[in-house]
């Protein structure tokens, strides 16, 4: 009885945040599915396991690191997530401002546009990302979800907001051509 | 700050659950605001009905004697409202344009149209609305004679659609009657 | 001229610039980029395009969980459905806040004993009685109604009827078997 209050409480409070997790993780809702039921199921199996307190970062790592299985079964993984570049700062400040300076903050970005956008970022820097901006977790609890050093979580955060203008940037150009 | 708001929100919905009426039935998915319809009362022949929850308790209690299939169908019904106009040439049109934006906003709003008859005298639509578990929970007609009256009827509740169909049947008001009467009367003069 | 606009534009600006724009900086940092971005268009700019790209960010909605998910780990683990009611929302809300250990028990203690204390208090709502006129007007405003939904009904059954099953229907069969009996069996 006890068990199932807890599990409801958990599936109510969080099922959201797993699904929405693991839709950008995978890329397809179908995969998201069977990811986010995938965790459900193993939270009850570990109901009794878990610090309650602590379920919430159990049941991301769970979704994180199941994505990660999935994707690397299926070789999907996107293998030039290693090739960042570490100096596209100054790329911003070279060509996008003087080109057509003022072109994003004029132009509306649709949600499709910003959710392919994401959806591009390498997965080592997406994944930091999408649980601080979307998902609204602490950098601590992040590096407690992805296993990553706290420094690493606020790195990876800024490295992903500089890559998403980039990126926005350069569908906005193709969009003018 | 989240758990702080968290606090606020179990308060605030605390206080508001013990002020709130019980049952506003407006909030029902089967309920249905037919807009304006003050225009229309300015002409002869208008009948507007509200029966809520309470009174058809009453009436379904009543019923048990005489008639226990009503009181059946009663059992479940939260609200029956009716707004009844009678039809002449200036407020035909805007009638018939009145049935057809209901029409469009409850299609557009998931609700099911399960009948639908135009002919040159008479338009008649029936909706429901089905919930989760495929019961009907709200019913709605519209209905132009150009003869006889137009009407806009919306039932909300557990509803057995083919029980009420039944006993409408059954239900042949004097007064629809005696309104054809009257027109075929003035008609003559 | 680029290298002197690049040093301009160092990485630790562009970091504020984002950081402010985030949400993640402090309010001096705030006071600063916004001072700059007054005097230089290109740190304005700059602090427009990522502020329009976070407002997109943020402003992206979480899709909801299929039902179907939840009733297949249902079935699955053999658990029983959530239950919706309010009984089982306010205690999730308690457990959570209970859970949490910020708040002191004593603030709980409070709200729950205003509940209570309300719901004893409060004075009864009035039951109305109706009068014999008023229901027996009820209950022809009832057949009424209930008149209006079966004559919809009837109609539609009898355009069925008359239109669709003998005008469409049967005239057609009608016509196969004339065909067939006249024409192709010779009768």
């Amino acid at each position: 009885m006890i068990s199932t209050a807890k599990f409801d409480f958990l599936v109510n409070h969080y099922k959201k945040k797993i699904f929405n997790y693991a839709i950008y993780m995978m890329k397809n809702q179908m995969d998201a599915e069977d990811v986010t039921q995938e965790v459900l199921i193993r939270t009850w199996q570990n109901i009794n396991n878990f610090n309650f307190y602590a379920a919430k970062g159990w049941m991301m790592r769970t979704t994180h690191n199941l994505c990660i299985d999935f994707l690397r079964r299926n070789n999907k993984m996107n293998y030039n997530e290693i090739h960042i570049e570490e100096d596209y700062h100054e790329e911003i400040a070279d060509t996008g401002i003087e080109s057509n300076p003022g072109k994003l903050a004029d132009k509306i970005i649709t949600d499709d546009e910003i959710k392919a956008a994401i959806d591009r970022l390498p997965e080592r820097i997406k994944s930091p990302f999408v649980l601080y901006e979307l998902q609204e977790f602490k950098y601590k609890e992040i590096s407690k979800i992805l296993d990553i050093p706290l420094n690493t979580v606020k790195v990876n955060i800024l490295r992903a907001r500089k890559q998403l203008q980039k990126e926005l940037k350069k569908y906005a150009n193709e969009k003018i051509k | 700050m989240k758990t702080i708001k968290s606090t606020l929100t179990l308060f605030v919905l605390s206080v508001f659950s013990l002020y709130a009426q019980s049952g506003d039935v407006t909030k029902e998915p089967g309920y249905v605001d037919f807009g304006d319809l003050a225009k229309f009362e300015k002409s002869t022949g208008v009948t507007e009905v509200i029966l809520e929850e309470d009174l058809l308790s009453v009436l379904a209690e009543i019923s048990t004697e005489n008639d226990p299939n009503v009181m059946e169908i009663l059992k479940g019904l939260k609200l029956v409202k009716a707004n009844v106009f009678e039809v002449n040439e200036e407020n035909k049109a805007d009638l018939e344009a009145r049935v057809s934006n209901v029409d469009s906003k409850l299609m557009n709003s998931n609700w099911k149209r399960i009948v639908r008859t135009r002919s040159e005298e008479e338009i008649a639509n029936v909706y429901i609305k089905q919930n989760s578990n495929k019961q009907i929970i709200g019913l709605v007609v519209t209905s132009v004679d150009t003869d006889d009256e137009a009407a806009f009827v919306n039932i909300v509740g557990t509803i057995d659609l083919a029980s009420i169909g039944k006993l409408g049947k059954q239900f042949n008001i004097p007064q629809l009657e005696g309104v054809r009467q009257q027109k075929e009367e003035k008609n003559e003069n | 001229m680029q290298m002197r606009k690049s040093n301009r534009l160092d990485q630790n600006l562009i970091d504020n610039i984002i950081r402010v724009v985030y949400g993640d900086a402090g309010i001096f940092d705030w006071i600063y980029i916004h001072l700059k971005s007054a005097f230089d268009k290109e740190i304005k700019t700059l602090l427009m395009d990522y502020k329009n790209t976070a407002k997109a960010v943020h402003h992206l909605k979480q899709q909801d969980v299929p039902d179907y998910i939840i009733k297949n780990v249902n079935k699955r683990i053999d658990a029983t459905s959530v239950r919706k009611s309010i009984f089982t929302v306010i205690s999730h809300e308690l457990i959570s806040l209970f859970g949490k250990r910020a708040i002191p028990a004593t603030v709980i203690g409070f709200i729950i004993a205003f509940v209570i204390s309300f719901l004893l208090l409060r004075e009864p709502e009035p039951i109305y009685k109706y009068s014999e006129i008023e229901i027996e007007i009820a209950e022809q405003q009832l057949k009424h109604s209930l008149a209006i939904v079966g004559k919809a009904f009837q109609t539609a059954e009898k355009n069925f009827n008359e239109e669709i099953l003998n005008n469409q229907i049967n005239k057609n069969f009608n016509r196969g078997f004339y065909l067939v009996n006249n024409i192709l069996i010779g009768g």
